[in-house]
């Protein structure tokens, strides 16, 4: 019977439409994103190949995720299907017991969804086959195809994913009898990923976020975290580990649920006959109470206007009651305090509960459930007389037509307005709960009620008008879908444009230092625009709203041309004006001011560029020699004026006879004079050639002025632009002067694109030992150092401030005036920025040490103040002394969120270390090292100028995080560095999973972060350790005060590593050659520590250790080797002092490879041992290389 | 008061033709409009309550024209559809509030009282506060019929109301709609015939969307006087009288009881018979005349 039961709903599922069209669905998915790069599921590199197990398991994750609604779709339904068409009267009659009927609808069910999303490895292994054959994907980009590829994640992952789903769905709809819980049960499996999301940026967390993850995503990229290109492209997931225990919790939970339905779940429980009384009716005797008709009132618009208000009171008070309402906002209210228990987490050090931070936080996490809750019960209101059936009463009641959708549309305002409040309580809380009180009401009432409101209503509007105008609420939702998809369809197609997609305008960031800025500005024309087609689509569902039957569409045509009169066509033409005249001048400002171009246009111009002057590269250019810069900043025009004197040089052996400029922004105003040369012509995109009327000859300079103006031109679609903003401007050279001479940086970059447009391959970086590459200057081509002064004005009330010594400051009407002069030679790289502005400053050892900052935001000066002074000591002490007399920060406002060196200056964000709260004991204070890291770069990079080739990075980078790891380690102490470096391993690790290009070693390295900051740490960490501090300082030393302001040539990363192996100790060489010239990786294991007692408080331990040794090529292709080397072997003690227990005993020893027995003697208790303890070395487990002690008698 | 319906027609979408060229003239007290399943009879109702277009054709109940000021009919409008739900979670009182309030009863003790008349004519008046999620099938009905009657209806439109009432209930209802159709026009489909001949002061027979017959129970029968003949039959002899017009055939103690239509005796056997509304229902739905 089961058997039959479980057949039956086979082929009963079989004969559904649905089901072929999810079957239909999945498979074209999997089918063009295996022979397309246009469909792309879960991200990937273009070195994995498209069949390989990796991508196979991660398209069948992130389907089985994404298709969750799928899956419930199938899973709630079967025996939700009796219940709904009313089979379950008579079919639970049947001689059949409730095991056989549940579990044959349940298993049957869960074959058919198993077969849907079977869809996906034959779309792959379809398009493994077709893509080659038909020449849409190259053969290379295909591996063999073995079927553990495509079964394993198929079975091993995707059925056990839809199994887990499945009995969630299954029994919390089989059980309520409400097929709404099914809705819920996703939400509650949605926010259980985003927790674990959410979670996972913390390093501790991960193997618990791995095992309570449903759907498999964190779980799929936790387990495959360090999986090399080779790795993915051959390797299926084993089932071990955090794998093997997220399979067995979740199948535990299946199956602990499936028992609970098949416990609970009643035959006798069908309808509404169940345990509620039902009160006998008693006869009565006739009352003579008579029936009078009673005329109804004259009701003037107000008083329905009234009655309106009533209802939508109704509406609300009903929906708050809901019970899939209370799950839906209950699972985002989780989320959202997840979220606010770890604000802008960085190294684990999070930030100050400031309003915009948690504001922020808010809109984050709770973005995705309102727009659940505005598609669903958008849905819900529209259907709710029809549903229940009582929509013919309704509608031949006299009120008018618009009574009904207003009342909705105001109910869904007034729903999200309470949810907004909800939120805002939430938000002040949490700011209350940490102790931070400045609570900024305006700024929480202002986003929330005004800015963020708007938005959502404009979903609203248009939702409730698509729900209107449909036949079903299924239709509307996935119209309502449609619209979603459509933005995300126009932006992946690259033909987004603010006029025609939905809902799209500029962003605003609120900034301690400038407020709102000039962003609202920016978008009001856009929010006009897009909340007047909001509003028209209001009125349009007041026209078309169903009353009555609905008899087709010629009908419904009449009867909005009926309703077409008084006040709604009067709101219809005055919204249709408002958006006719919102979007001509958006289009006059898109178009006619500025030239707006769709991605695709502007990639055609950016190829054309690169055709017509790549030749320029060739040619030699001048220099920038002497920059004397006027700039007169007015911040509340967001205007910027420049005068410029300059002297451009001839630095190569060859005269220059024609000099090619590149401006700012081709729309600015620009006037260039140089001395015994002119025009020749201007060319599109701002590129300018002069002629020179007698060459200029190698070794010569001619003086020149560049006179230009900034300001907003119009407004884009992503606002108006301007490098001035009304308080806390920040610009650089780049924003004022043109750049001279062709630079590859402005070409395509994108392997794939440049190969269709007929590009030649473009590496990332020139080679490392290309002479021609190591005479350009890495910071930028037109120039080496430069002589460099400045004479900067601002508005009265604030400061502003430039490279160099303040030698003059003075006042004019409204105007401050500030001249700079640098008495050194400096990187054509300068900031400049103007702002109200407090000072801090401190003076040590004849350096002058300022902050300039925002008042209000002094909690981490101190930490700052500390880290300039000791950066430059150490620096200054350790490599060479430092080149200026000043060191200043200066904050910007948080539309860019880095910090970044210029000469003696570090413009440093709002948001990165001002703001961080670094109260807590332990944390490592980000704040510190970033400074540390920025000052060191007036060592790396503004004394030594890498050059433009392979490795740039190493000289520049990671010798700046070496220097601030060393300013650190003096304050902190070894185990903090432990603590940060395990995140550099961590980000090292997986940044070469995700590289697109491939994995250099890091001399060779080309703009991958993850090498030149992470891996550099742990190389230049693991020298220091081998070779000791003062050796390696000696001999960066020695490099700087070689290279120091050299060029051209440029320094090269090959003369560095020369230098190394010149004066590292013989022994020492292979430490070079591993760590620099190659990608070399370690595998350190103790299996075995066992200690006996000899003697008082003397113990022995024997340890038995496993070391390997890789060498990986840039795909991951590892080979083992064989090896001697001397490695750490290290004991912790029992005994802890201040919570921190000490090594008992710390020693290299000489390992090689494989497994071999270590024995150690200590004097104090030993808690743990093993190899390589401090993390020193390159190795994918790191937590394996110590164990807990045994003690054996 | 009169509704005066011209002309009306509509077809749906799909082609079929709901209403055919419909005219009727109504007046005060009850009207039955009969008919078989998918006749017309919901889509002339719906229609006349504003809850549907009509393709052509005109409406006036007595100076308003319907289609074009639907405000003002459904002011005098109670309507009572084949189908309706309540929201399970509120009671009849509360649900009858809020209804008349919709039907712009703004005086709160007008209402008042009126809701508490409606309930009590309905005999729902020990039931008021009891959730509309736990009333029978009859209760749910008189809250139809009350709800219908809120305001000051000029025009009460009930579609197959007692369809599913056992036969107090049904007896009850009409005795309610009887009171009512002494002020106002009744308009009440139903198929069985029985209803209509006890009840409404006028009839219409309507099938496809097409008019057949109209006027008064007795005029409609006594119009047929002396057309209907009766023969009873063994069952086997049905095909040896096909050539006759059968209007019907009843089985009686086992054997046929056969009403035939013709002007005159069809052939031996054949006695005339005292027609009624049923006799003319089938021999008109039958296509005989």
């Amino acid at each position: 019977m089961l058997l039959r039961i479980l057949l039956f709903e086979l082929k009963y599922r079989l004969s559904r439409p649905a089901t072929w069209l999810y079957f239909i669905l999945f498979f074209l998915l999997a089918f063009f994103a295996t022979t397309s790069d246009f469909v792309r599921i879960g991200g990937g590199t273009s070195n994995l190949l498209k069949n390989s197990p990796y991508v196979i398991t991660l398209m069948m994750v992130v389907l089985t995720s994404i298709g969750i609604l799928v899956s419930s779709a199938i899973m709630a339904n079967p025996v939700y299907r009796d219940i709904e068409h009313r089979t379950e009267h008579f079919l639970y009659a049947y001689p059949i017991t409730k095991g056989q009927y549940l579990f044959g609808r349940f298993v049957g069910s869960w074959i058919i969804a198993v077969l849907v999303f079977g869809s996906i490895p034959f779309g792959v292994f379809l398009g493994s086959i077709l893509g080659p054959a038909f020449g849409w994907i190259p053969a290379e980009q295909f591996g063999p195809n073995k079927w553990e590829y495509y079964l394993q994640p198929w079975l091993g992952i995707g059925a056990i994913n839809i199994l887990v789903a499945g009995s969630i769905f299954f029994s919390l709809v089989t059980l309520s009898r409400r097929i709404v819980l099914a809705y819920t049960g996703n939400i509650l499996l949605l926010v259980c990923y985003l927790i674990g999301a959410q979670l996972m940026s913390e390093l501790p967390n991960k193997n618990l976020v791995a095992l309570i993850d449903p759907l498999g995503i964190n779980l799929l990229e936790i387990s495959t975290k360090y999986w090399t290109v080779a790795e993915q492209n051959t390797k299926t997931i084993p089932l071990e580990g955090v794998m093997l225990g997220n399979r067995v919790i979740w199948l535990t939970v299946s199956l602990v649920l499936l028992l609970l339905t098949y416990f609970r779940f009643s035959f006798n429980r069908s309808g509404t006959s169940g345990k509620r009384k039902v009160k006998v009716e008693k006869e009565l005797a006739p009352v003579h109470l008579q029936y009078k008709s009673v005329a109804p009132a004259t009701m003037s618009t107000l008083a329905w206007i009234n009655l309106m208000l009533k209802s939508t009171k109704v509406y609300v008070l009903e929906t708050i009651r809901d019970v899939p309402f209370i799950g839906i906002i209950f699972s985002g209210l989780v989320l959202v305090v997840m979220d606010l228990s770890n604000l802008g987490s960085l190294y684990e050090t999070k930030l100050l509960p400031k309003t915009y931070v948690v504001v922020e936080s808010l809109m984050g996490s709770f973005g995705l459930f309102m727009q659940i809750f505005i598609v669903f019960y958008t849905g819900e209101l529209v259907w709710k007389e029809r549903r229940q059936l009582i929509s013919l009463i309704y509608d031949s009641l006299p009120a008018p037509d618009w009574f009904q959708p207003l009342a909705k549309f105001l109910s869904m305002g007034a729903l999200i307005l309470l949810l907004q409040t909800c939120l805002m309580v939430m938000g002040m809380l949490t700011q209350v709960f940490n102790g931070y009180f400045e609570i900024d009401f305006g700024q929480y009432f202002f986003t929330f009620y005004v800015l963020q409101f708007s938005g959502l209503l404009m979903w609203t509007a248009t939702a409730l008008f698509i729900q209107s105008v449909v036949k079903d609420k299924f239709t509307g939702f996935f119209l309502v879908a449609v619209v979603y998809i459509s933005k995300l369809a126009f932006g992946l197609a690259d033909i987004s444009h603010p006029l025609y997609n939905f809902f799209s305008y500029p962003g605003i960031e609120y900034s301690e230092i400038n407020g709102y800025g000039h962003f609202i500005n920016d978008t009001l024309p856009f929010r006009a625009y897009w909340l007047a087609f909001s509003a028209l689509m209001i009125v349009l569902m007041v026209l078309f709203y169903s009353r009555g039957v609905e008899t087709g569409a010629k009908d419904r045509w009449k009867r909005a041309r009926q309703r077409f009169k008084g006040g709604t066509r009067l709101a219809f033409f005055l919204m249709l004006a408002t958006m006719v005249g919102s979007g001509s001048w958006i289009y006059y400002n898109l178009h006619v001011i500025n030239d707006f171009m769709y991605p695709k246009a502007s990639e055609k111009l950016q190829v054309k560029v690169e055709r017509q002057w790549k030749y320029w590269e060739k040619k030699p250019q001048p220099y920038y020699a002497a920059i004397d810069l006027d700039v007169a900043i007015y911040p509340e025009e967001r205007r910027v004026t420049t005068q410029a004197n300059i002297w451009l040089k001839n630095p190569h052996t060859q005269p220059i006879d024609s000099i090619l400029f590149i401006l700012p922004d081709d729309k600015m105003k620009m006037e260039i004079k140089i001395q015994g040369g002119e025009l020749v012509k201007k060319y599109d995109q701002g590129l300018w050639v002069y002629a020179l009327k007698s060459p200029l000859q190698p070794g010569d300079s001619i003086p020149a002025t560049m006179n230009s103006e900034r300001k907003p031109n119009g407004f884009t679609e992503s606002g108006s632009s301007s490098p001035i903003v009304y308080n806390g401007s920040f610009f650089n050279n780049s924003d004022l002067l043109p750049a001279i001479g062709y630079s590859g940086n402005f070409e395509m970059q994108d392997k794939a694109k440049r190969k269709k447009y007929g590009l030649a391959p473009k590496p990332r970086a020139a080679d490392v030992d290309d002479t021609a590459a190591l005479r350009i200057n890495g910071i930028g081509p037109d120039a080496a150092f430069i002589r460099f002064a400045c004479t900067v004005s601002t508005s009265a009330d604030q400061s502003a401030i430039a490279p160099g010594y303040l030698e003059k400051e003075w006042t004019s009407p409204g105007r401050r005036h500030f001249r700079y002069v640098m008495d050194a030679p400096i990187q054509n790289f300068y900031a400049i920025l103007s702002g109200r502005y407090e000072k801090k400053l401190e003076v040590a050892n004849n350096i002058r040490y300022e902050i300039w900052y925002q008042k209000g935001h002094e909690y981490n000066l101190d930490r700052m103040m500390k880290g300039l002074k000791d950066a430059v000591q150490y620096c200054g002490s350790a490599f060479s002394p430092f080149q200026y007399r000043q060191m200043r920060i200066i904050e910007f406002p948080r539309y860019a969120t880095f910090a970044q060196s210029f000469p003696n200056t570090v413009p440093f964000s709002e948001s990165l270390g001002f703001i961080a709260d670094i109260s807590k004991p332990g944390k490592i204070d980000y704040v510190y090292y970033v400074t540390a890291h920025e000052v060191a770069h007036q060592w790396w990079g503004h004394q030594i100028a890498g050059a433009s080739a392979q490795g740039n990075e190493m000289l520049i980078e990671s010798l700046a995080q070496y220097s601030a790891l060393m300013v650190m380690e003096k304050k902190f102490g070894r185990d903090q560095m432990q603590k940060f470096l395990k995140y550099e391993l961590d980000d090292y690790l997986t940044g070469r999973k995700t590289d697109v290009d491939k994995e250099q070693p890091l001399f060779r390295c080309e703009s991958q972060q993850y090498i030149h900051y992470n891996k550099g740490s742990l190389v230049f960490y693991a020298l220091k350790d081998y070779l000791g501090e003062k050796q390696l300082n000696a001999i960066l030393s020695e490099y700087v005060k070689k290279h120091a302001f050299q060029g051209p040539p440029f320094a090269g990363s090959r003369e560095f590593v020369n230098l190394l192996l010149a004066r590292v100790p013989d022994s020492s060489r292979y430490l070079i050659h591993d760590l620099l010239e190659n990608i070399t990786l370690y595998s350190l294991k103790t299996t075995v520590a066992d200690a006996v007692s000899i003697g008082k408080n003397r113990y022995r331990l024997t340890l038995h250790v496993e070391a390997n040794k890789f060498r990986s090529d840039s795909l991951g292709n590892e080979k083992t080797m064989a090896f001697e080397e001397w490695m750490d072997v290290g004991v912790k003690a029992a005994d802890k002092e201040n919570g921190i227990s000490q090594y008992l005993y710390l020693t290299k020893h000489k390992i090689k490879n494989g497994k071999q027995v270590l024995q150690v003697e200590v004097e104090g208790k030993p808690e743990q041992a093993g190899i390589d303890p401090l993390n020193i070395l390159i190795d994918r487990e790191p937590d394996d290389n110590v164990m807990n002690v045994t003690m054996k008698k | 008061m009169e509704l005066i319906i011209k002309n009306l027609s509509k077809t749906y979408p799909n082609g079929v033709k709901a209403l055919q060229d419909v005219s009727l003239n109504i007046g005060k007290g009850m009207f039955g409009l009969v008919g078989p399943n998918g006749a017309g009879k919901s889509s002339l109702m719906r229609t006349l309550a504003t809850l549907q277009e009509a393709d052509s054709g005109s409406v006036m109940l007595g100076d308003i024209n319907i289609f074009e000021n639907k405000q003002a009919l459904r002011s005098v409008l109670g309507y009572l559809p084949q189908e309706f739900g309540v929201y399970p979670k509120i009671s009849a009182e509360q649900m009858l509030h809020h209804l008349a309030e919709l039907k712009g009863l703004q005086n709160g003790a007008e209402r008042k009282e009126q809701v508490e008349a409606l309930l009590h004519k309905t005999n729902l008046w020990e039931t008021r506060k009891r959730q509309l999620g736990t009333y029978s099938g009859g209760m749910k009905q008189r809250f139809g019929i009350a709800q219908a009657l809120l305001g000051s209806p000029k025009l009460v439109i009930v579609d197959e109301p007692t369809a599913g009432l056992d036969p107090t209930e049904r007896n009850r209802f009409h005795n309610l709609l009887c009171e009512i159709g002494e002020e106002v026009i009744v308009i009440l489909s139903t198929h069985i015939i029985e209803d209509v001949q006890s009840l409404c002061s006028r009839v219409a027979f309507i099938q496809k969307g097409c008019l057949l017959e109209v006027g008064t129970p007795d005029n409609l029968v006594q119009n047929i006087a002396g057309k209907v003949w009766s023969r009873t039959i063994e069952r086997n002899q049905l095909a040896e009288l096909s050539h006759l017009k059968i209007i019907s055939t009843h089985l009686k103690s086992g054997r046929l009881d056969v009403l035939v239509w013709s002007e005159s005796q069809p052939e031996a056997g054949f006695s005339p018979v005292i027609p009624d509304l049923e006799n003319l229902y089938f021999a008109l739905m039958g296509q005989n005349i």
